[in-house]
């Protein structure tokens, strides 16, 4: 249940058998089926989870009832909404198993005394946050400058799995493109092999 | 819209657990009952949803795979029961709230004691008649937890009395047929 929680935080930082074993009596393990619900816009985002099996989504409503997905978490991954999880105010999110998933959960409280106890983790979390703050300028970026395909194409060679797991209508709403285009854009890539 | 609440319910057939569940059943929650029988459950479930329709209700028989899922765990079985299936969920019971219900008195104390040795990083509760009374929290649970065990085990008032007679009812008339 821990083996990729240890793999994961080990690849960045060093603990002792100690440190691991103090900080798993603080994560909350649960098992959500598919389609299931971890939070809902409007709730507090009273957790932060890592991903050990399965996979979530967090997207949003807009006004039209369009979905948009903002990010996806693969086995390894982190998920939450830091915002409200760090102010306690409603989220704007919804966060959904795509797969029945197994996760590790942690509240505020839980996170900051694994903080203060072993500082190891505070040096963690530092990078794990720099990471996600350069990859979603990398995302605004392409968003902003790149063609769908281009967009595509990166989605593809960044995360090869996503596209036998992840259903297209999500992808297309991750892309921010429309269904038809993404089957205009996979047809034409087929044409051209 | 609040994400519903899975809430695992351990129970042997007896009178506290048809009443915890009945109850439950009135409240917007996902309940996995487990039972090493589930005939007892199947029973239940089909009364439970006649007067609650929209009452999700999931029969399971893995003890540790039901907890596993659930936010909050109701132990509803018999005293020499419960150690045995406290070291079965100890490793999925971690942060969640653990509501002892109806601990026999005799013994209360030696084995809330035990069960605050094996559910060491729980939030351990005991309820003596896991209705309305007292609640009280062994470890590591704060006001908000209290809070959640009190909104739970106060759904929605109903007529346990009732409802317990009225199931054992049926459960007759079926072994008569």
């Amino acid at each position: 249940m821990y083996e990729l929680l240890y793999k994961k935080i080990t690849e960045t930082i060093s603990l002792t058998d100690e440190e691991f074993d103090y900080s798993k009596r603080l994560f909350l393990p649960k098992k959500l089926r598919k389609r299931q619900y971890l939070l809902q816009e409007g709730d507090v985002c009273k957790y932060t989870t890592f991903v050990t099996n399965g996979l979530l989504r967090s997207y949003t409503i807009d006004n039209k009832g369009t979905e948009h997905i903002l990010q996806f978490a693969f086995e390894g991954w982190w998920m939450g909404d830091l915002y409200s999880f760090l102010t306690n105010e409603q989220s704007i999110f919804n966060i959904e198993a795509i797969e029945d998933c197994e996760l590790l959960l942690i509240t505020k409280p839980s996170w900051e005394l694994l903080l203060e106890k072993i500082p190891a983790f505070e040096r963690y979390f530092r990078i794990l946050i720099q990471n996600n703050l350069i990859a979603t300028q990398r995302r605004l970026m392409g968003n902003l400058s790149e063609t769908a395909e281009e967009k595509y194409i990166k989605l593809m060679k960044n995360f090869p799995g996503c596209l036998m797991r992840v259903p297209q209508h999500m992808i297309a709403s991750y892309l921010g493109i429309t269904r038809e285009t993404l089957s205009r854009i996979r047809g034409q890539m087929a044409a051209r092999k | 819209m609040a994400v519903k609440k899975a809430i695992a319910v351990i129970a042997s057939e007896n009178q506290t657990a048809v009443s915890i569940i009945y109850k439950l059943a009135a409240g917007n929650y996902r309940l996995l009952l487990i039972s090493k029988d589930k005939n007892p459950f199947t029973k239940l479930a089909v009364y439970v949803k006649k007067n609650y329709p929209n009452a999700e209700l999931i029969i399971q028989d893995c003890a540790k795979d039901g907890c596993w899922e659930a936010d909050i765990i109701i132990l509803a079985i018999d005293a020499l029961e419960v150690k045995e299936v406290a070291a079965m969920i100890k490793e999925v019971a971690t942060q969640k709230i653990v509501v002892v219900a109806d601990v026999n008195e005799k013994n209360k104390e030696n084995i809330l004691e035990d069960i605050k040795i094996l559910l060491q990083h729980s939030k351990v509760a005991s309820s003596s008649t896991a209705l309305n009374t007292s609640i009280t929290f062994l470890e590591n649970g704060d006001k908000q937890d209290l809070q959640k065990v009190l909104d739970l085990l106060n759904a929605k008032e109903i007529n346990l009395e009732n409802t317990i007679n009225q199931i054992t009812q049926k459960r007759l008339i079926i072994k008569q047929i």
